[in-house]
């Protein structure tokens, strides 16, 4: 009987206290969405916000709101100061840099969205050509609201595998590993359209390079495992130039460092896939013109390969993470980790041997 | 000779295999949720290897643990004292016990509430919540061992439930993080070890539930498989964090593994860590009661006053210690205190007694 009565003290005692908990009314918040953030002037920030209101009687669900501080939690208070509605940032999807911002870093930027524990890891970050404030700030005749769209574009190609992810968590493991840089879409606004075809390369914590997306796709072989996509490739079969379209890509790459002194590192990459399209009549049932088919695919991918990484060792990035194999082997035998700086120094003039192995498995439905 | 005063009926027993359970529950608490970044510290991308010398740990005090009780028929740890030492040598280690005991009751309580407040209601005052879960401790413990049992079981069935959204951060593993493997000599993996042993340590709590377990001649098995349970969730939490975070992220990380659950997504539910924290109470409590009822029966042993006078008390004091430490640097000091303090008292002063007893008190095997 004693222990009923404890039981009904403890439970009057915990509702009682629970109602001093800070209540969060939906119809009196606003769900942030998407942030942007743009440099001005004296070195101030202008952050822009995209959120959601529950409101029956507000006409637009979707308001977009700017305000300038020093910081980025400066913006949160700002943009209180500016808005009916308390902003959360739990539904955060999308954050957008711009590209001056990003040439001088983003770093504190970036970390305070990952020290805030009500933003997720899964917001994606971008950087804009241009103002973020032009992207966010636009209003688009076939969309409503720009955050679900630009965040719903990226998934779709990111789950697509044709663009490289850009998660917070994977921004802040790529920034803080010794030997990777981080990457981002790259994404701009023509007229009423928005573009993600160009990838953001970083150095560190600055934006250093851009590349498009057809060599984001080789680069997305060796960072990464590749399981689907597809690729439209110029091939040379016979001394006949065609295109061709490969599906299905999965691949795996091997990655080893073969002279420690004088870096060279082996570059493989297996990768099977399947033919969709060919612009020219090639009979593909016969072996021999199939695996001639497949030789001239190999060729054009490993080409493709070398330019690219001709094309980073030029912006001195290293997205695909050769420092940190470097790294490694360095620890193996014995000598001390390098920091970022040494490490950067000592892959500047690297070598690679790129080896790439093409296996077509089908030729669709029509041999 | 004082035997404890409290009368055995056979309600007050617990089956032996629930043992398991409440090693397992007792270890597991609030040290899974942030302990990496100490370990990491210490023997970096080798972490892993640490955590499973602790582990090796646990069973060998164990087995000592099991050894004293079985020289003494049906005692715990305080009579044992009495028996061995005399009545007032026996009260001061008594006390130490007692004080240790709610020391670590009060890191967990005060654990739990800092991530209460850092990551879902930072304006609750501590206080409200320290008087919440302090009634529900007055009400648990007064249930008695067997409730104790109960709440263990199911705290390690959410354990395990946990466990498995690990799979989510799992996704994002970079085996490169491990290399190079076995790169530090054994002096460090010992202190990594040791690093590891206030979230490891718990089991002393068969010290204290000896007299009231049946069939004691199966306990060892079951001490020992909970021992094993820990260890294995323990290496996999930390394979999985070292996977996932790079090594200059994780040393920031106060709470690592809350920081990876910010990765699970279902469709039905973003922001899965909200629902994790709260479940985290059910992980928590088990090892706040138990530590409670062992220091009530200390209390109640060496001041000879009620066992529900003495909870009170106890529970009083706690409550006031608890709202003494506001700050993250003050939990800080506390944990390494009792992680420290915890180290000695568990793994070595039971070696110690042992060989007490053998050198000693060689004829005083029967009660």
């Amino acid at each position: 009987m004693k222990r009923t009565r404890l039981l009904a003290y403890y439970l009057l005692v915990a509702a009682l206290l629970h109602g001093c908990g800070e209540e969060q009314v939906l119809e009196k918040l606003g769900l942030a969405v998407a942030v942007g953030y743009d440099q001005i002037g004296d070195g101030r920030l202008l952050g822009t916000t995209v959120f959601y209101q529950i409101d029956p009687e507000a006409r637009q669900l979707v308001t977009v709101i700017a305000g300038t501080a020093n910081t980025s939690k400066g913006l949160k208070i700002t943009h209180n100061r500016e808005s009916s509605k308390k902003i959360v940032g739990g539904q955060i999807r999308v954050a957008v840099y711009q590209d001056e911002l990003a040439r001088k870093g983003i770093l504190p930027l970036v970390e305070n969205l990952s020290r805030d524990a009500s933003i997720g890891s899964n917001v994606y970050l971008t950087v804009a050509k241009g103002r973020a404030s032009d992207i966010l700030t636009h209003r688009y005749p076939e969309t409503s609201n720009i955050g679900i769209y630009l965040y719903q574009a990226i998934r779709q190609n990111v789950n697509g595998e044709n663009m490289i992810s850009s998660k917070l968590h994977e921004f802040m493991k790529d920034y803080y590993a010794v030997g990777k840089d981080p990457v981002m879409p790259y994404i701009e606004r023509v007229k009423n359209e928005l573009h993600i075809d160009k990838i953001a390369l970083f150095r560190d914590e600055r934006l250093a390079g851009e590349i498009s997306t057809r060599e984001g796709f080789f680069l997305k072989i060796l960072r990464e495992r590749y399981n689907k996509g597809e690729l439209e490739i110029n091939l040379t079969v016979d001394n006949q130039r065609f295109f061709t379209v490969i599906e299905h890509i999965s691949s795996k790459k091997q990655i080893k460092l073969l002279d420690l002194d004088k870096p060279r590192f082996s570059v493989k990459v297996k990768m099977t896939a399947q033919i969709q399209e060919m612009a020219e009549q090639i009979d593909l049932s016969k072996p021999e013109e199939l695996h001639k088919v497949q030789k001239a695919i190999q060729l054009a991918v490993k080409k493709e390969t070398e330019g690219l990484l001709e094309k980073l060792r030029k912006h001195q990035v290293d997205p695909v993470g050769f420092g940190e194999i470097y790294n490694i082997a360095r620890q193996k035998s014995g000598k001390k980790k390098l920091n970022r700086d040494e490490c950067r120094e000592a892959i500047k003039r690297t070598q690679f041997d790129v080896d790439v192995q093409v296996k077509i498995l089908r030729t669709g439905v029509i041999g | 000779m004082g035997m404890s005063t409290i009368s055995r009926h056979s309600h007050m027993f617990i089956s032996v295999s629930l043992a398991m359970f409440i090693v397992h529950g007792n270890q597991v608490g609030i040290g899974i949720a942030g302990v990496q970044r100490f370990i990491y510290d210490r023997v970096q991308q080798d972490a892993w290897i640490a955590v499973i010398i602790a582990g090796l740990m646990t069973h060998v005090a164990a087995w000592v643990m099991l050894k004293i009780l079985r020289k003494y028929k049906n005692l715990d740890l305080y009579d044992i004292h009495q028996m061995v030492f005399g009545k007032w040598p026996a009260k001061v280690l008594n006390l130490i016990f007692i004080i240790y005991i709610m020391g670590s009751a009060l890191t967990i309580l005060r654990g739990y509430i800092e991530i209460i407040q850092s990551w879902m209601f930072p304006e609750v005052p501590s206080w409200l919540l320290n008087a919440s879960l302090l009634c529900l401790a007055i009400y648990g413990v007064t249930g008695g061992i067997r409730v104790l049992a109960g709440i263990s079981f199911f705290s390690v069935g959410l354990t395990i439930c946990q466990l498995l959204l690990m799979i989510y951060p799992a996704q994002y593993a970079d085996f490169n993080l491990l290399q190079p493997v076995f790169h530090h000599d054994l002096v460090e993996l010992l202190d990594g070890a040791r690093k590891m042993s206030f979230s490891i340590i718990g089991f002393e709590i068969i010290l204290f539930i000896y007299p009231f377990v049946k069939e004691k001649q199966l306990l060892s098995r079951y001490v020992h498989g909970g021992l094993l349970m820990t260890t294995l969730l323990y290496v996999v939490v930390m394979l999985v964090t070292l996977l996932y975070f790079q090594g200059e992220q994780l040393k920031h990380l106060i709470w690592a593994t809350l920081m990876m659950m910010k990765i699970v997504e279902f469709p039905f539910l973003e922001r899965f860590e909200f629902v994790s924290i709260s479940l985290w109470m059910l992980i928590m409590l088990d090892n706040l009661l138990l530590n409670l009822w062992v220091a009530m029966r200390g209390v109640h042993h060496i001041g000879g006053f009620k066992e529900r006078k003495a909870l009170i008390g106890i529970v009083i004091v706690m409550f006031f210690a608890s709202n003494f430490l506001e700050t993250r640097q003050s939990i800080n000091w506390i944990t390494d205190v009792f992680g420290a303090v915890g180290f000695y008292i568990i793994f070595v002063y039971p070696l110690v007694l042992y060989i007490v007893i053998l050198l000693f008190r060689k004829g005083t095997v029967q009660t």
